[in-house]
Formats: C-alpha cells, sequence, structure tokens
C-alpha cells in the first residue's frame, strides 16, 4: 500500500488564483489511498490472437528413442477464443529411422534386435493455454513479440515394427507440452514446441507374454503458423 | 497473486517436463534374438560317427540298435544310390527341387564306427586296437559304396558289441543264412553268419566308457591340422595286476594324424552317436564329478565341420538330478548311473542341436531296452533336417518366432497327423529336441538366399550389449 499526498497537486491547482491564495491558506487535502489492486499493466498487444485462427505447417524430429530417430513433419489448424485459450487438431507423418545403437545390436557380434516401433503417424486434437505474452530485445535493434503456451492433446498414433514383419500398432496417444510462438508480423508467426506423446501400444509378437506397452514420443518441432482475420 | 500461481506451476511442470523427455530414453522393447543365414552354407554332406559302449552291460542294447538298424538307413532313401551329387548342394541347382520333395535322397552320408573305450591297455596292450581311443573300427562307409548296411552290422556286431555267447539263443528258426532280412532275435547262428564262425565273441572294451574323449580323438585323427588339444596323454587307471606307477599313455600325436583321414569332411555335419548306458567318464581334461562338458565342446568347435550329438544313453531326470539305466543282471530292475556323468552327454545332445533320447524304458522294476527303431528313426530325421532345419543358439519362446526369407515372411507350417505319419504343410516349424527352425516342402529357402528368424530367447540377452 502506498500514500500518496496531494498536497503538491492541489498548490499547482490553486496556482492559478493568486488572489484566493492570499487570502486563504494552504491546506492539505486528503482524497484517499491507491491499493495494489487499482493499477494495472497496460499494454496493448501488438499481435493479438482473440478470435483469430491458427494454420501451421511444422518440421520436427524424435530424437530420444534408444533405437530409432524419425523425422517428420505436421499441419495443424485452431482456434483462438481468446488470448489465453485456444484449441487445435492436427495430423503429422514421419518415418522412424533405425539409429547406430540398433545397426550395432543387429549385426553378427551381437545377433540382437529390439521388437522396437517407428512412428508413421498420428492426428490429434487438443486445447492450449498462453498465459504469456511478452517481447524481448533481440541485440538491441529489433523487438520480438512472443507468447508461450502449454498444450495437452489426445489422438492416435500408428507405428510399425522395425523387424521385418512390419506389423503395424495404432496407438491411443495422450500429449503435453510447451511451446511458443515469434511473431514474425500481424499473420505469421514462428512456433516452435516440445511435446511429449504418450502411447499405449500393443505389440503382437510378444502378446502371449506381454502384450501392452507404454511408449513415448517426444518430438520438437518448428513451424511457420498463418493467423486468419479476427472475426 | 496470479504470477505466484503461475510460478509455481511453472516450478511443478518444468521437472515433469525434463523426467518425461528422460524416459522417452527409456522406451522398454522385448530384444529378439537374430539367426542370420545365408544359404550359401546349405549343404549335404553328413558324417556319422557311431561310438559304442563296448562295455559287457551293453549286450542288449546292441543287439536292439543291430536289429533296427535298417530303419535308419532306410530314412535316409535308398542306401545303394548314391547322392544325387557329389559336390556340395550349394553348387548343384539341379538337387534342389530333388531335394524339396524328398530330402533323403540328396543326402551325402558316410558312417564310421568306433567305441567308448579309451584305455587302450585292452587286448593287446602294447598298441591301440580298433576302436580304442578314437580309431576307427574299420573302413568309413559311404552311401553308394557298397551295401552301407551290411559294411555297419559287419563292423558294429562283429566288432563292437561285447556279447556273451550263454546269452544268445542258438538259432531264429524264422532265419536262414543268406536271408536278405535281417533276423527278429539275435542269434549265435545270425552272428556266426555275418561275421565268421568264432570271431564275433571277443569284444569286450574297457568299463570305463569316455564317449566324450573318444569322439575328440577321432576327429583328431581324421583332421590333416589337428588343435592343439589334440595332442594329450592318457593316465592309466591302476588296477590290481598293475604294478608301481602306472604310466602315462599316448592316445595322440603326431604319427596319429590322418589315421582316421575321410572320417569327416571339411564344411560338412558331423553326427556323433552315442550308445551307451553309462555317462561320460572322460578324465583327459575333466575331473570325476564334474558336470561341465563345455572343454569337448569348445574342442569340437575348433574343427572345420560342425558338429551334432545324438545321445541314446541312461534315463536323465533333470528334475530330480538322477540318472538312471537297467541293471547289467538285466532281471527287470533299475541301477543309479552318476548324474553329472550323465549330464555331460546331454549337455554334447542339448546344446548342438542334436538330441537325447533314454535308453531304456520301464520302471523301477520293469526295466528293458527302449525301442531302438523309433530313435533310429529320429536320428534319420535328424540327418535328413541337416539341409533344412536351421539351428538356435538360445530356447526360444517359440510364439515369438517369427522367419523370413530374403525380406519376405514364412508362415509357420502346419502339421497333419491323421494319416499316422506327421504331414507338414509349406512353412517353417521350431523342433524343440533340435532347438532349431525347420523348413518343410515348398518353404525351403533357396541358395544364396537369406534367412533371418528372430524370436525372444527365454533365457534373456545372449551377451552383454554395448547400453
Amino acid at each position: 500500500m502506498r500514500r500518496v499526498p496531494f498536497a503538491l497537486a492541489a498548490l499547482g491547482a490553486l496556482a492559478g488564483t493568486p488572489a484566493l491564495a492570499q487570502d486563504e491558506p494552504l491546506k492539505t487535502v486528503d482524497i484517499g489511498v491507491v491499493q495494489d489492486s487499482d493499477i494495472n499493466v497496460v499494454q496493448k498487444l501488438l499481435y493479438p490472437k482473440a478470435g483469430r485462427t491458427e494454420l501451421g505447417f511444422h518440421l520436427g524430429w524424435q530424437p530420444f528413442d534408444a533405437f530409432t530417430t524419425t523425422p517428420m513433419a505436421a499441419i495443424t489448424f485452431g482456434g483462438h477464443p481468446s488470448e489465453t485459450l485456444g484449441w487445435e487438431l492436427g495430423v503429422g507423418g514421419g518415418y522412424g529411422l533405425k539409429n547406430g545403437t540398433l545397426t550395432k545390436i543387429e549385426g553378427p557380434a551381437y545377433g540382437v534386435s529390439p521388437d522396437a516401433y517407428r512412428y508413421l503417424a498420428s492426428a490429434w486434437g487438443g486445447v492450449q493455454w498462453a498465459p504469456i505474452y511478452a517481447k524481448m530485445s533481440f541485440m538491441g535493434r529489433k523487438v520480438i513479440h512472443h507468447d508461450v503456451y502449454g498444450t495437452l492433446t489426445a489422438g492416435a498414433t500408428m507405428e510399425q515394427a522395425v523387424l521385418p514383419d512390419h506389423t503395424m500398432a495404432v496407438a491411443p496417444t495422450l500429449g503435453a507440452g510447451v511451446g511458443m510462438r515469434f511473431f514474425l508480423n500481424d499473420k505469421t508467426t514462428l512456433r516452435v514446441q516440445f511435446k511429449d506423446d504418450v502411447l499405449a501400444e500393443y505389440r503382437s509378437k510378444t502378446a502371449a507374454t506381454q502384450g501392452l506397452f507404454i511408449k513415448q514420443d517426444a518430438s520438437i518441432t518448428a513451424g511457420i503458423t498463418l493467423l486468419g482475420k479476427r472475426t | 497473486m496470479k504470477s505466484d500461481a503461475l510460478r509455481r506451476a511453472a516450478t511443478r511442470l518444468l521437472p515433469a517436463m525434463l523426467a518425461s523427455v528422460a524416459l522417452a530414453g527409456c522406451n522398454h522393447y522385448e530384444l529378439f534374438s537374430l539367426a542370420g543365414y545365408e544359404q550359401a552354407s546349405f549343404q549335404n554332406a553328413a558324417d556319422v560317427l557311431f561310438i559304442g559302449d563296448n562295455s559287457p552291460s551293453m549286450e542288449q542294447e546292441g543287439a536292439a540298435l543291430g536289429l533296427n538298424f535298417q530303419v535308419f538307413i532306410h530314412a535316409l532313401a535308398n542306401p545303394a544310390t548314391g547322392a544325387s551329387s557329389g559336390t556340395p548342394l550349394s553348387n548343384a541347382v539341379g538337387d534342389y527341387v530333388d531335394y524339396t520333395s524328398d530330402p533323403g535322397s540328396v543326402l551325402d552320408y558316410q558312417l564310421g564306427v568306433t567305441t567308448t573305450t579309451v584305455d587302450p591297455s585292452r587286448g593287446d596292450p602294447t598298441a591301440l586296437d580298433p576302436g580304442e581311443a578314437g580309431t576307427l573300427i574299420g573302413p568309413v562307409l559311404a552311401r553308394g559304396e557298397g551295401n552301407v548296411q551290411a559294411g555297419f552290422l559287419g563292423q558294429f556286431l562283429c566288432q563292437t558289441v561285447n556279447w556273451n555267447e550263454s546269452d544268445l539263443v542258438p538259432e531264429d528258426p524264422a532265419w536262414a543264412c543268406g536271408d536278405a532280412a535281417l533276423p527278429t532275435e539275435m542269434s549265435v547262428e545270425y552272428l556266426d553268419c555275418l561275421c565268421g564262425e568264432g570271431t564275433w565273441n571277443d569284444n569286450q572294451g574297457s568299463g570305463t566308457e569316455q564317449p566324450l574323449e573318444a569322439a575328440l580323438l577321432a576327429m583328431c585323427r581324421a583332421s590333416a591340422d589337428p588343435p592343439e588339444d589334440c595332442y594329450h596323454t592318457y593316465h592309466g587307471t591302476p588296477t590290481e595286476t598293475d604294478t608301481g606307477v602306472v604310466d602315462d599313455i599316448d592316445t595322440f600325436g603326431p604319427s596319429d594324424v590322418g589315421t582316421n583321414a575321410g572320417m569327416f569332411r571339411e564344411g560338412s555335419t558331423a553326427v556323433v552317436v552315442i550308445v551307451t548306458d553309462e555317462g561320460d567318464n572322460s578324465t583327459q581334461f575333466l575331473a570325476t564329478g564334474d558336470d561341465d562338458a563345455s572343454y569337448y565342446l569348445n574342442a569340437y568347435a575348433q574343427f572345420p565341420w560342425t558338429t551334432r550329438f545324438a545321445v541314446i544313453g541312461p534315463r536323465y531326470d533333470a528334475e530330480n538330478l538322477h540318472a538312471s539305466a537297467c541293471s547289467i543282471a538285466n532281471d527287470g530292475t533299475r541301477s543309479d548311473v552318476a548324474f553329472w556323468s550323465v549330464d555331460r552327454l546331454y549337455q554334447a545332445a542339448s546344446s548342438t542341436g542334436g538330441f537325447y533320447a533314454d535308453i531304456t524304458t520301464g520302471g523301477e522294476t520293469d526295466c528293458d531296452v527302449a525301442d531302438f527303431a523309433t530313435y533310429l528313426q529320429r536320428l534319420g530325421d535328424l540327418l535328413n533336417n541337416l539341409v533344412n532345419a536351421f539351428p538356435l543358439k538360445s530356447i526360444p519362446d517359440a510364439s515369438t518366432i517369427r522367419v523370413f526369407v530374403n525380406g519376405d515372411e514364412i508362415s509357420e507350417s502346419s502339421v497333419d497327423s491323421s494319416s499316422g505319419q506327421s504331414i507338414y504343410t509349406d512353412g517353417w516349424s521350431y523342433a524343440a529336441d533340435q532347438n532349431a527352425v525347420v523348413f518343410w516342402g515348398g518353404a525351403v529357402p533357396d541358395y544364396n538366399a537369406n534367412v533371418e528368424i528372430y524370436y525372444r530367447p527365454l533365457e534373456g540377452k545372449p551377451r552383454d550389449l554395448p547400453f
């Protein structure tokens, strides 16, 4: 809490009437106390999202699996009912490649091959919460406006066994992620995101002993999104 | 207030996100073993060495083997006909069609006979008698070269089995010398006819059966460049008649190289058939009581052929760590056999993709000789499968086996036993007794095909992985 004396202000106001000043002595007028809650940061959003749609094209990578490494791409479309809340639908595709570890252990020295599954495609829907809008100075030359958001998604992921049987699996998927939009202009953003999808995957080859496995497909994506007109 | 809540949420969310990333690197995958083959190694040469126990207790078993030997020969198709090609099958594309319809027809097999006796002091103590210390009883019997069955019976029944004439019937009324068929019962008349009168009843061998050592010595004698493990001596066992120090006995030296030449061919599959009612008592490298046969198994692996063991031996009860055979008195009772000695033979059979069979049948009071016809048929099947069976290194979870030839998955074969015989459809089957994947019919891989067999091993990882 802060007390603000208004004596000087009153003095200034009375300065325009010298005669009156001579007639009546100056006195302090207490007009109240300004609370913290009365103070608001007022900043105009240069790039508002509320009421706009967003169409995105993304490229990404799933680098964290022990035996595969997966380049991927995705298309997203969503809307922003408000500046902080949004929804989004997406489809993605990619192809999990054997990494060096897998190639090594499949060789004659080890003669082992894990029943790994490679990412092929996925589809999801989810919500976004973007509580942060900020701007930062880039080398003192350019001010970049950006937001930070979190997202929760649900959908399905299609994967394929890396072993030559190439058995397919479609796994229900829940995902959580964080990301940032860097506003390039009023219509375009550069969006980077980290999302971890958790799959409940059924693997038929080992069904006799264990069929259901929990798998994570963690991805890092970057893409360009196009914001629509305000409605 | 809002910023505080946001900060708290962020501080909780961040570790969770980092943890999830870490977990992503720990996705759980079942590890499958990969057995990979090239059909370039596909070959049809099988060299079969019979190691007969010539101790006094093996009379009935020897008769059973001899009288049923035709089953084995017939399982390998017409013995008088040579294999379709004397060259490795990989060079004989024309034989491939024959093989897929009748695998035995292209099997290029040969037989040899030795005994479980390694101690050369029996018979002439100054020299090795035939069948001692891995020497062959007689010449190698090759398919297409004379009557293989008659040759084998001559070596096995006349010079290997330790007969006691008083245990044999004088004659079999249903059989006469000159008959082409074998008698139904072993008789003095038959042995006199086969071997020559009075020539077959002096075959007593050592009561210390050493089939693993005999197999090693037989291979050493057949190799042009024997490995270092071949050159060792046998420490003689003192007997009541020995006086003073018993000298070590040379069982293999430089002068013995090549004495079994031609018995085992480079690149072939050597099938060692052990027929005994005792375990292995080899003492050259293993101490008495030692049940680990790995020394011998490693020694066999040094030769330029693949070795597999088929053992017809004492009853092996792994659950109770007990082994037994019919008593020497042949009174229907059982007698114990040292489990560790039988365990050696069981290891040899199970670890080389062969089979182990009980030489006895019946229980504790009605012990009798097993049905050798069944075992010899099984031995024939083993040889026939040499060219279409792919041994696995580990015991698989059979439900996880997946087989691919040139990248195409091969379906599992189904078996039809309605006719009394097992008839397999095209595909593959898992043979637990051989721990091998066996191909059938049109699914037998073509020459130079890449065969990949994936399976989840029951015993876990075959070796430590680099992570």
